[in-house]
């Protein structure tokens, strides 16, 4: 039995995993939405000059500010119930035959995957929801699938150290709405700080793109080390839990 | 009927003929705790056992005494601190609590755990066809794991360590939530594993079902104590060669062989 068929079964089982909750697909399409309006008309509340040192108008910025949060704190949540609904499972099908570096593909692909839906979801949202006609939906796509990808493992993180559905969640989303405050730019918070916020660089390409209408070429490799930073530690973490048998 | 106890070979050398398929020797085994004023805990020490080929192996033991532990330890599962284990084939483990993916169905669980063994899709398709059969939830093959009752999970949880006739089967408790029927129906199973030469230990509370077993084994305060089933001499209550006394074992299996239809735990008996 070949590493890619088995790799393969894996992606597949997960990913059926994922689309069988109707709850989740539920708050994938609904909750973007909602936190896009919800900022968008606290944050238009305030005048667009004088208050906040934003590049477009405020009430834009709240909505980009709240499609990067819930994109942010819904693909960390679906990391962590991936791990935690499937650490048990992964061990015993780790004994039963399955290499670690299949289940590892298996279950990054899944939380990949579950990542890219709720950016297009975001983005989609973004577009219909938002005043003015995005210049650069791809690049802001783009920027969200980073966002995405780097809450999806810190997911996997916190699902491998934390596996506690309520203790996780919370952790997930708390972080997500100061990492998301921090990367805004609305506060005018030192940008020698704020660079090292997880979605400080995701979060000006996507603003970029909806308002400037380009790329911010020159985010791209600090979120891309972000994501990679990420991906380092969700595969030692997953490792660990893996090798204790699901039970650290 | 009466049992002869007798002690273990601590080197593991009596049993480890070509025909073992899990040998354990002197094994040790401690949950260490991280935290701050919380203890650790010692939960095996010197635990030794041996399945041979062909032979059906009940272990026994109160709650918490480590029998899920070793277990584990046996299946490769969890690493222990001390000891020799051995293992020759291939293994099925089921574990006491199924450890599925709950959103897959009963087929996708067949075709995802045969593909972790290595087997062929139509390997698969005749294993589950068997064991649906003998266990007799073939019409629950399309809904998925969180749907089934607890005794229906239960079989899937078995199934999944038959499915590729293993040369050893460890199983927890394998019998949890299953009806009369099935659970007659797992017996001839095994009788039928026994026959083919598979080395069973199985992990259970039902001591008047004793008699199905070659050996017994009671697991306390980390030992391991040997009877032999079908012996005539009676169950020595003397201590045993790790010098730990086995007056509770003869006193619970004397209370089990007293009556019928009691389930008993080590040292505790209680009506059904």
């Amino acid at each position: 039995m070949s590493t890619v068929h088995r790799t393969l079964a894996g992606i597949q089982a997960s990913t059926r995993s994922f689309v069988r909750e109707p709850f989740t697909v539920v708050l994938l399409v609904v909750l973007p939405a909602l936190s896009i309006q919800i900022y968008g008309i606290g944050m238009g509340q305030f005048p667009d000059v004088g208050v906040f040192a934003v590049s477009g108008s405020v009430a834009t910025v709240g909505r980009i500010t709240g499609a990067v949060f819930a994109t942010g704190a819904l693909a960390g949540v679906l990391g962590l119930f991936q791990m935690i609904s499937a650490r048990h499972a992964d061990r015993r099908l780790a004994i039963c035959g399955f290499r670690g570096v299949e289940l590892v593909t298996a279950r990054f692909a899944t939380v990949a995957v579950a990542s890219a839906v709720v950016s297009v979801v975001a983005t989609l949202s973004l577009i219909v929801l938002v005043d003015d006609p995005i210049g650069a939906p791809l690049a802001a796509f783009g920027g969200f699938a980073i966002a995405g990808a780097i809450y999806g493992l810190l997911g996997i993180v916190v699902g491998s150290v934390l596996p506690r559905e309520l203790e996780g969640s919370l952790l997930l989303v708390i972080l997500a709405d100061v990492d998301n405050v921090f990367a805004s730019g609305l506060f005018g918070i030192e940008d020698s700080v704020t660079q090292f916020a997880p979605l400080a660089h995701p979060h000006t390409i996507v603003t970029q793109a909806v308002v400037e209408g380009s790329l911010a070429t020159e985010h791209l490799a600090p979120a891309l080390g972000h994501l990679s930073l990420f991906a380092l530690l969700s595969v030692a973490a997953y490792t660990y839990q893996l090798e204790s048998g699901g039970d650290a | 009927m009466n049992i002869a106890s007798k002690g273990d070979d601590a080197g593991g050398t009596a049993n480890s003929s070509g025909d073992t398929v899990v040998s354990a020797n002197s094994v040790e085994k401690t949950y260490d705790s991280i935290l701050p004023f919380t203890r650790s805990v010692e939960v095996l020490d010197g635990a030794t056992l041996h399945v041979e080929r062909g032979q059906v192996v009940g272990i026994m033991g109160e709650n918490g005494s480590g029998k899920s532990t070793l277990m584990g330890i046996l299946a490769g599962v969890l690493d222990h601190d001390a000891g020799e284990v051995e293992r020759a084939g291939s293994i099925g483990w089921c574990p006491q609590e199924p450890r599925l993916y709950d959103r897959l169905t009963v087929d996708e669980t067949f075709q995802l755990f045969g593909t972790a063994y290595g087997m062929s899709d139509d390997e698969i398709v005749d294993a589950r066809a068997w064991l649906t059969d003998v266990l007799d939830f073939e019409r629950f093959r399309d809904r998925q794991i969180r749907h089934l009752s607890g005794g229906n999970r239960q079989k899937v949880n078995l199934s999944v360590a038959l499915m590729h006739e293993p040369d050893l089967l460890l199983l927890d408790e394998p019998y949890t939530g299953f009806d009369w029927e099935t659970f007659l129906a797992f017996w001839d199973l095994t009788e039928e594993l026994r026959a083919r030469g598979v080395g069973v230990a199985i992990i259970s509370h039902i001591i008047n079902e004793r008699d199905r077993f070659d050996v017994v084994y009671e697991l306390h305060e980390g030992h391991l104590h040997r009877q032999e089933i079908g012996d005539d001499d009676g169950l020595s209550s003397e201590p045993t060669d790790d010098d730990v006394a086995c007056e509770r074992t003869a006193s619970f299996i004397d209370e089990a062989g007293a009556g019928s239809g009691q389930r008993a735990t080590a040292g505790q008996e209680e009506s059904e």
